[in-house]
């Protein structure tokens, strides 16, 4: 028989539904998971056990009485430390919010929870969503599963390392230069980075107004699928959130992917790659032909420049929030969050607003020129192999930004162009560490890069691999 | 990159601020990450087109939004 932390989200909920199995026996499942990875993987931040065990109950109730809580009954989740939840305590990573409990819930945990979602507790993170490696010095580092003395990729580090050690089924991140997709990918697991503006981000820690992002990561792209449909959509409170219908995520995820356009790109994005991880990427191409879509050459306009463009805009804002702590409590953050905190002191304005400004005209010459050509842009997510949690432990070392811009390489230039982006399990390197491709889409492309990546899970079975000895 | 741009110029904008006390390497790194992103937006941004404004690209993503692979 299957370990329950073994099923896939949607297999789980499907067993709840029938009620093959309880809500409290899975959430006790994982709970007893968990006390044996935690020790290693330091993860979470805080377990909620009795809440969840009593919200399990609550569930299993409900539904001996016939009522469905809705599309994640009785399924276990836990998020990144940085979505609110009225009374408790959202530690940010950071020393900074360790004593101040949120005032009102996340729009995002409020859709979970009346979808019937059981959240275990909050996990690790980067502090303040500021890096992209895992390191956190406030809380402790976070491990990766496959191999303990590797990053777990950063900043949703315990999202992408507690849905690998199957402690959980799904988790949201947040991605702001590749924060949910990279600690995804990282770790072996699908992330997803949606359109900017999809998710609401009211009551969500914020790191830049203008390029933040909500994200789901989870093991198949059809548990993301089910997730997003709980999530995603317009939200008063939160004015940057589309007011467009969103579609059923899940709906089109069987049918098949003939004369999809999979545009590979000639320039930038396999600069510095890995020789086994492109081996991984031809692989991967070729199963997409396989399923009938059509491989073209892409060429990608001002890519070069993305990352530091999102980057000016993206360090001023940050600095605006932090200001008033960098000058108050400056000792309170790690150095290395301490600099990149205070870097939008050095951006002028004028250079801030060209930055901002410019945006739109990008964004339109890359989508005309990318999606004209292909549907969907197949990239390296990580070019290089997982570096060690030591090899990357540079602080305010010289070498700082070279290596935070080098595993951000793929990642950063959509969060610039706010266009919907995912990782998926692609392989493992010749260290059995996981390695994942990138699928772009254009705006509000979810749906379809959601089925390229389902279809090619169909074919694969690169994400039912799990770590073991954790 | 050249990390002495702002040497001179950057203590004084965090005195300014009121964030003292960090390091001369704190300071240097900053000036790195600054100039880094100073550069990109020299060498790619044009004469900004006044036409389209910061906040139009929500509406653009809303113009360029998906209507094909997903149907």
């Amino acid at each position: 028989m299957t370990d329950l932390t073994d099923l896939s989200l949607v297999d789980l909920s499907n067993q709840l539904v029938k009620r093959e199995v309880s809500a409290r026996e899975v959430a006790e499942a994982c709970f007893e998971r968990i006390r044996v990875c935690e020790p290693r993987l330091n993860c979470f931040v805080r377990l909620d056990e009795e809440e969840a065990l009593a919200a399990a109950d609550g569930v299993d109730d409900a539904l001996a009485k016939g009522q469905l809580r809705g599309l994640l009954h009785g399924v276990p989740m836990a998020h990144k430390d940085m979505f609110y939840r009225r009374g408790k305590v959202s530690t940010c990573g950071s020393r900074i919010f360790k004593d101040s409990p949120a005032t009102s819930t996340s729009t995002l945990l409020k859709r979970l929870d009346a979808a019937g979602s059981i959240d275990l507790g909050t996990l690790n993170m980067t502090e303040f969503a500021f890096g992209p490696t895992g390191h956190n010095a406030v809380l402790g580092d976070c491990h990766n599963p496959w191999d303990l003395e590797c990053i777990p990729g950063g900043s949703s580090s315990g999202s992408g390392t507690a849905v690998a050690a199957r402690l959980v089924f799904g988790s949201l991140g947040s991605d702001s230069g590749g924060s949910v997709r990279l600690p995804a990918a990282i770790c072996g697991v699908v992330g997803l980075k949606p359109t900017l503006g999809l998710l609401s981000l009211y009551g969500a820690m914020g790191l830049s107004y203008s390029i933040d992002t909500a994200g789901v990561l989870a093991r198949t792209a059809r548990d993301c699928a089910r997730v997003m449909n709980v999530i995603a959509g317009h939200d008063p409170n939160d004015i940057r959130c589309t007011t467009r219908s969103v579609p059923d995520y899940e709906a089109s995820l069987d049918r098949d992917i003939r004369s999809v356009r999979i545009g590979v790109p000639t320039s930038y994005f396999y600069d510095h790659c890995d020789g086994a991880i492109r081996e991984r990427l031809e692989q991967s191409l070729q199963v997409f032909e396989t399923l009938g879509a059509e491989i073209v050459d892409v060429r990608v306009p001002e890519t070069g420049q993305l990352m530091e463009l999102s980057r000016a805009v993206l360090y001023p804002e940050c600095t605006a929030l932090h200001a008033a702590d960098l000058r108050e409590r400056m000792n309170d953050y790690s150095p290395q969050i301490r600099v990149r905190a205070a870097t939008g002191f050095g951006i002028p304005a004028p250079v801030y607003l060209s930055a901002l400004h410019a945006r739109p005209g990008i964004l339109k010459r890359f989508v005309d020129s990318v999606f004209d050509a292909c549907d969907v842009l197949h990239t390296p997510l990580l070019s290089i192999s997982v570096p060690k949690l030591s090899d990357t432990d540079v602080g305010i070392e010289q070498c700082m930004w070279e290596t935070i811009g080098l595993l951000c390489h793929s990642t950063a230039p959509f969060n610039y162009l706010g266009l919907p982006a995912m990782s998926v399990p692609a392989g493992f390197d010749e260290s059995g560490l996981p390695v994942s491709l990138q699928l772009v889409g254009r705006p509000f492309s979810e749906a379809g890069l959601l089925r390229v990546a389902a279809a090619y899970q169909n074919e694969t079975r690169w994400h039912l691999q799990s770590p073991k000895d954790i | 990159m050249s990390e002495t741009n702002f040497d001179e110029t950057l203590p004084i904008i965090l005195e300014r601020f009121g964030v003292r006390n960090l390091t001369s390497d704190e300071v240097r790194r900053i000036g790195a990450g600054a100039e880094r992103a100073i550069a990109a937006v020299v060498a790619s941004v044009d004469n900004p087109n006044l036409d389209v404004l910061p906040a139009d690209f929500y509406s653009l993503l809303e113009l360029l939004g998906d209507n094909g692979v997903s149907e």
